[in-house]
């Protein structure tokens, strides 16, 4: 099963997470308690995505397992970050990772009335976070087939 | 499932390691631009690009360095958001050098775009600028400009705003402009990228 | 190839009928053969020109401002002069984004709203015209521009220019052969991707210029055919999707009637 799902920009905030609960019946989105597990899984995912550069050049991070999870990463260019966690059943997810990118590109970026960079200024520590309803309905089919 | 294939879209460029050899870089534009891309009428977009400078010399009342000014933002704005459905439909990772980005940008970024291939030329002696010559421009085709524009309006000049908005996305800091253009009677159409600095990447806190 | 056909049809087609289809055959590919280009570019030229219209209204504005500042004022010491070049120099813009130029038309004033709207209508009909010209040179056989009457127009605009320019027709025409028309877009292209979270009303209202352009292309595209320009009146309005049009996620909440009004109207005589 898929445990969540975290985006992060290229301010290394998070720009949207959600959790799904066992049965993946419920989930919760943008949670604030989930702030400061956020800036832990950005810092995990910085140093390894490093280091896998560092062991050799053009070496990126795609996936990486621990006794009970499975983590999958997705990184662009342009500093995006798509991370899902789930169970071990999963070997890779890339397929719905481009498929998240997709609905980034459709209701983020295609959307013109919304800011394509959601921190606000760039004095501000955090970033806003993706609220859309469509998104939200939309990651759900995705990642709950 | 096995994790080696991947899916046809991962497969073009992400697993690959490194973008050094630019008939990759080729056939990653052709790729997409074949099978991946709905496509229009060019000469629609010149004629609908046509009615957006001609407004723009209008309200400017032929302040042709406001309209240039006024096609560079509109650009800039167009290419901080353009710069993700690229990438999302390449997968280019951060290309080592200057002159792979350049390759990118000619083979892969306007290919896929406009359909064009301009060529990439005048390489600095640091390779840290380069031209780019346009033997067409679905922009521009038909077009010309009348007296009083020729000497000073860019007409193409959304293209520089666009670079320059994608190229800091993918935080290269670079001044876009154009050098030369056919509609001014030059002999050639030739556009100017020099990299100001590479940004860095911006760091979690706590991790300087 | 037109060989497998008779053997389909137990009627053997006449030659004009065979003739016929190897016209519209050789329009195909022609069209096919055309130079094209991604029509994600068109989009973002499309989806720009609305916040491109504001940020236009609001230099305008400057200007007027700064030649009626300098006019009372001293003059400015050349170091205030160089950091104006500096300013306004390539490159070095002062840039705002596209959603905040969107947000500031939406809370604009009437009068800046009017002269903004004025300009997308300008540009539309801009494009409308010149379309008319590229679709009468397309040879386009199921096209005859001779014997059009205003019903003939409109068709030509339901399908022939929205096809162009959307990717798809216009879904429902009605008309009540008196010069007014209405036509329904349930899933009008350009602003499908565009939401504001739970919003609607002022969804609708933000999204209401990006709707001049297409008004401008309609009487672009009938003036170009020869209807007097003072004689067309065209506005729109939001309507609700019908259920068979609906989708579940990802749609624009309304759909648009795209109201056309002819003046005068007369049968073409001639």
């Amino acid at each position: 099963m898929i445990y969540s799902l975290w985006i992060f920009d290229r301010h290394c905030n998070c720009i949207f997470d959600k959790e799904y609960t066992v049965n993946q019946s419920t989930s919760i989105v943008n949670s604030k308690e989930q702030q400061s597990r956020g800036k832990l899984i950005y810092g995990m995912v910085h140093s390894l995505k490093a280091m896998s550069t560092k062991i050799a050049p053009g070496n990126t991070l795609r996936t990486l397992t621990t006794g009970k999870y499975r983590i999958h990463a997705l990184f662009t260019a342009s500093n995006l970050w798509i991370v899902i966690f789930s169970d071990l059943t999963h070997h890779e997810l890339h397929e719905r990772l481009d498929k998240i990118y997709e609905l980034y590109l459709k209701y983020v970026v295609h959307n013109m009335l919304k800011p394509i960079d959601l921190r606000e200024s760039e004095n501000a520590k955090e970033s806003d976070k993706i609220t859309s309803p469509s998104f939200i309905k939309a990651v759900d089919q995705v990642l709950c087939l | 499932m096995n994790t080696t294939t991947g899916t046809s879209k991962t497969a073009s460029a992400a697993n690959t390691t490194s973008l050094a050899s630019s008939k990759t870089i080729k056939q990653i534009g052709e790729t997409v631009w074949k099978n991946r891309t709905v496509k229009i009428n060019a000469e629609l977009f010149t004629l609908t690009y046509g009615s957006i400078v001609s407004q723009l010399c209008q309200d400017y009342q032929r302040d042709f360095k406001k309209v240039n000014d006024q096609l560079f933002s509109m650009g800039y704005n167009i290419g901080i958001r353009l710069i993700e459905d690229f990438l999302a439909r390449t997968a280019i990772p951060r290309c080592d050098n200057f002159v792979t980005t350049s390759e990118v940008i000619s083979k892969c970024a306007f290919k896929i775009f406009l359909n064009i291939t301009p060529h990439v030329t005048n390489w600095s002696n640091t390779k840290n600028s380069f031209s780019l010559i346009f033997d067409e421009n679905p922009l521009s085709d038909f077009v010309e400009l009348p007296m009083d524009a020729s000497k000073e309006l860019w007409y193409s000049n959304i293209l520089c705003g666009v670079l320059k908005g994608a190229l800091e996305m993918v935080q290269l800091d670079c001044e876009v402009y154009f050098v030369s253009d056919v509609l001014r009677g030059n002999t050639q159409t030739e556009l100017r990228v020099k990299l100001n600095k590479v940004l860095k990447d911006e760091m979690p806190a706590g991790e300087d | 190839m037109s060989s497998s056909n008779p053997q389909r049809n137990p009627v053997v087609d006449t030659p004009e009928q065979i003739e016929r289809r190897r016209i519209v055959e050789q329009f195909l590919l022609f069209q096919e053969s055309l130079p094209k280009v991604n029509a994600l570019s068109y989009q973002w030229l499309l989806n720009e020109m609305v916040p491109m219209s504001m940020a236009v209204e609001n230099n305008l504005s400057q200007l007027d401002e700064n030649s009626s500042v300098s006019s009372q004022s001293v003059e400015p010491t050349s170091d205030e002069i160089n950091e104006e070049i500096h300013k306004l120099s390539l490159n070095k813009l002062e840039y705002v984004p596209s959603h905040k130029l969107i947000a500031q038309l939406c809370h604009a004033s009437d009068e800046v709203k009017e002269k903004v709207t004025e300009r997308l209508y300008k540009i539309g009909s801009g494009i409308g015209s010149k379309m008319t010209e590229l679709l009468i040179f397309s040879n386009n056989p199921n096209l005859s521009f001779n014997s059009m009457d205003t019903l003939g127009m409109v068709r030509f605009i339901c399908k022939e220019v929205w096809k162009l320019l959307y990717g798809k027709q216009i879904d429902n025409l009605k008309t009540n052969h008196r010069g007014v028309f209405y036509l329904f877009d349930y899933e009008f292209q350009p602003i499908q991707n565009f939401a504001l979270d739970d919003d609607e009303e002022k969804l609708l209202s933000t999204v209401s210029p990006y709707i001049q352009v297409p008004l401008g292309v309609i009487s672009g595209i009938l003036t170009s055919l020869g209807v007097p320009e003072d004689d067309i009146l065209v506005s729109f309005t939001y309507v609700d999707i019908p259920e068979d049009k609906k989708k579940p996620v990802g749609q624009f909440p309304k759909g648009l009637n795209f109201n056309i009004q002819v003046n005068q109207f007369q049968n073409n005589q001639d």
